[in-house]
């Protein structure tokens, strides 16, 4: 899959409520989106950068885990992947439709 | 028995194989492989991998599995490396001293370091002594036995039975030796070892 949709796959990851990095790889591999541990690392780290989202860490069983929460800057990627989406739907209709007409 | 323990052992200290099936041996390697990255950014890819072990383990896993779950380490170091910030600058040039000066310091010093690490190379080849010392006994036990089952059958008894009594006394020795020369052997390499690796990221600015 490509690397930007991934990307925009961890941030949907995120939207209804931070996660930490297993339960991101469990939600995703349960959709039957492939996603390893070792390409999930350098997302979350890129995402970071890019300020799409934010770190912080919780205690848990007197160990510390990382949650992630999706910044508004977040929410615009995944706006701006859907209307994308919107367009790439149109030319794939577009395509389909000249396709089918030439071969009747 | 003896002559496969020590080979393994030997094969073990020299080709650098950790016992990657466990937590603690997992991130030691990958630390050792993301040495070229800043401390820093080694320690949160070490967090990371480290609680993501943690959940699995919580999950049911058990350590080994939860460990082997994450693939192969050199592909988790590729990726890391590849996204990371690293761009080919040694620590060394960050810290403000320029290659030339340190190429210039590595010569000029060479007689001293040189000396180190004729040290280091000295002792290595006493401990591999010690292993030779042992496989040796090993040796004249199978040659011991070997020449009483033929003086034997050519009926030089007398010979057989003085080279039995050898091949006896090597294996008594060989076994009563056994366990301090190894112990001595596994300990002093892995500190022989674990100090000539430090040295040389010193040496030549791996590590800040």
């Amino acid at each position: 899959m490509k690397r930007g949709m991934i990307e925009i796959c961890v941030l949907s990851a995120l939207i209804e409520e931070d996660s930490y990095g297993y339960k991101i790889v469990k939600d995703l591999t349960d959709e039957g989106i492939s996603i390893t541990e070792s390409t999930l690392y350098p997302i979350l780290k890129r995402l970071e950068k890019n300020e799409c989202l934010t770190v912080y860490s919780v205690e848990h069983n007197s160990r510390l885990r990382k949650f992630y929460r999706i910044t508004t800057k977040g929410i615009e990627q995944i706006e701006e992947f859907l209307n994308q989406w919107d367009e790439v739907k149109r030319v794939y209709e577009y395509i389909e439709r000249r396709y089918k007409n030439a071969n009747k | 028995m003896q002559i496969n323990d020590f080979f393994e052992k030997f094969g073990k200290m020299f080709g650098g194989h950790n016992e990657i099936n466990t937590k603690a041996g997992f991130l030691k390697a990958l630390s050792q492989k993301l040495s070229v990255l800043p401390k820093e950014e080694r320690e949160k890819s070490l967090n990371f991998y480290e609680e993501i072990i943690d959940d699995k383990i919580e999950e049911g896993l058990t350590e080994q599995e939860a460990v082997e779950s994450l693939g192969s380490i050199d592909e988790i170091v590729a990726d890391i490396l590849e996204n990371s910030s690293v761009d080919g600058q040694t620590t060394a040039e960050k810290k403000g001293i320029p290659l030339w000066a340190r190429i210039c310091l590595l010569v000029v010093s060479s007689p001293l370091w040189c000396m180190a690490y004729i040290v280091m190379l000295i002792a290595f080849v006493c401990i591999l002594i010690l292993g030779i010392i042992e496989a040796s006994f090993a040796l004249m036990v199978v040659s011991g036995i070997a020449q009483a089952v033929l003086d034997f059958i050519c009926k030089y008894n007398a010979h057989a039975v003085f080279c039995l009594g050898i091949a006896i006394m090597s294996a008594g020795l060989g076994m009563v030796l056994f366990k301090p020369i190894d112990l001595a052997m596994v300990k002093s390499s892995k500190f022989l070892w674990e100090m000539t690796v430090k040295f040389s990221r010193w040496l030549f600015g791996m590590e800040g």
